[in-house]
């Protein structure tokens, strides 16, 4: 079927999903290592992990807890003071430290990794662990006896 | 007995204007498609006749943002088997569509802290998490605490993957890049596995409690 013989929706469609164009294209270039890709991919799993080792530290202790909300105090509403409407309180340092976690390990891992070769096994394994640990680590066997003390 | 005489030929040849049974059975499955696809759509604007004013408006963004989320990532992560195997047709698009799946991925998760924010409210106001808490901790301990970390993963494996399938270009359905094509098809089936895991666990929660 031709383009102009096409319903247009099909039309449409097609057009959505080549915008934008120059990300549709993709770049111009031919890396021949996977130094780059484990980088962008590490990095998530990085700022994943960091984020629930903030969450274990959080659950530890009362001051540690203070830690964390003051970390992620400057965030719109995560101190609100109506009861009615609540706030993020302690979850925005969590997230805060999601974002430095993955685009710190981003900018170091890059440049480290740009020209070298990662072996399949490391890449997949990588990938897989850090994101595996990161959901585990969601549930801990303490954390609900942790605020009966 | 009287015999019936039966006109064969004027049964095998329906007058033209009359819909053939192909014809019914093709407008039978688009009309079919249209309606379910339209009917699941429609399930979060069921937040609308919530008594919770916080439900009907909090909880109807998150899930519309929620629910496009989930099947635009589900639409990207199937078509990661056909890359999987190296097909340079579907290659153009999923840099494309992995792109718009991470910005509606984000655009659900800054209403989910909107919700979040009023989740937490105090338990003389109505609050989830503190009612949770005081009546069915598991919800809060199982259910949120996956939700409210795992939602996030989907940004970070988004942003990765469509930065590499842009990054490596065509190349990367090339032999020496193999095992890049493997770990970005791992990491969109990753996106759509904490997509739909967010999307049952919040729904899961919210038909605990409501905001």
């Amino acid at each position: 079927m031709s383009t102009a013989t096409m319903p247009i929706y099909t039309r449409l469609w097609n057009k959505l999903k080549q915008f934008p164009q120059a990300l549709h294209q993709g770049a111009d270039r031919s890396p021949s290592t996977s130094g780059a890709a484990a980088a962008a991919l590490f990095s998530g799993g990085i700022g994943a992990v960091v984020m629930m080792i903030t969450h274990h530290y959080a659950e530890l202790s009362k001051a540690n807890n203070q830690f964390v909300i003051k970390m992620g105090a400057w965030i719109p509403g995560a101190m609100n003071t109506d009861p009615m409407w609540g706030n993020l309180e302690n979850y925005a340092g969590k997230e805060m430290m999601f974002f430095v976690g993955w685009w710190v390990s981003w900018a170091i891992l890059h440049p480290v990794l740009k020209n070298r070769q990662v072996s399949p096994r490391i890449l997949i394994l990588g990938l897989l662990s850090l994101f595996t640990l990161a959901t585990a680590m969601a549930w801990h066997p303490l954390f609900p006896y942790l605020s009966l003390q | 007995m009287q015999e019936v005489q039966i006109d064969h030929k004027s049964m095998e040849t329906p007058p033209d204007t009359f819909p053939r049974q192909l014809d019914i059975a093709t407008v039978s499955v688009y009309g079919l498609a249209i309606l379910s696809a339209g009917l699941f759509l429609f399930l979060p604007f069921v937040n609308l006749l919530h008594p919770s004013p916080w439900q009907r408006s909090l909880g109807t963004i998150h899930s519309l943002g929620a629910l496009t989320t989930t099947i635009v990532v589900a639409y990207t992560g199937h078509l990661a088997f056909p890359l999987l195997r190296g097909s340079a047709k579907v290659l153009p698009q999923m840099r494309t569509l992995t792109f718009w799946s991470t910005v509606i991925a984000a655009l659900a998760l800054l209403t989910g802290n909107l919700a979040y924010t009023r989740y937490r409210a105090a338990i003389e106001y109505g609050g989830a998490r503190a009612w949770l808490k005081a009546n069915t901790p598991l919800v809060q301990y199982i259910g949120m605490e996956f939700h409210e970390f795992t939602t996030l993963f989907i940004l970070a494996l988004g942003v990765g993957s469509t930065w590499i399938l842009w990054y490596y270009g065509d190349s990367i359905l090339d032999k020496k890049n193999r095992p890049v094509l493997t770990a970005t098809c791992v990491a969109l089936m990753g996106m759509m596995f904490f997509a739909m895991g967010g999307l049952v666990s919040g729904l899961a929660i919210s038909k605990v409690h409501a905001l």
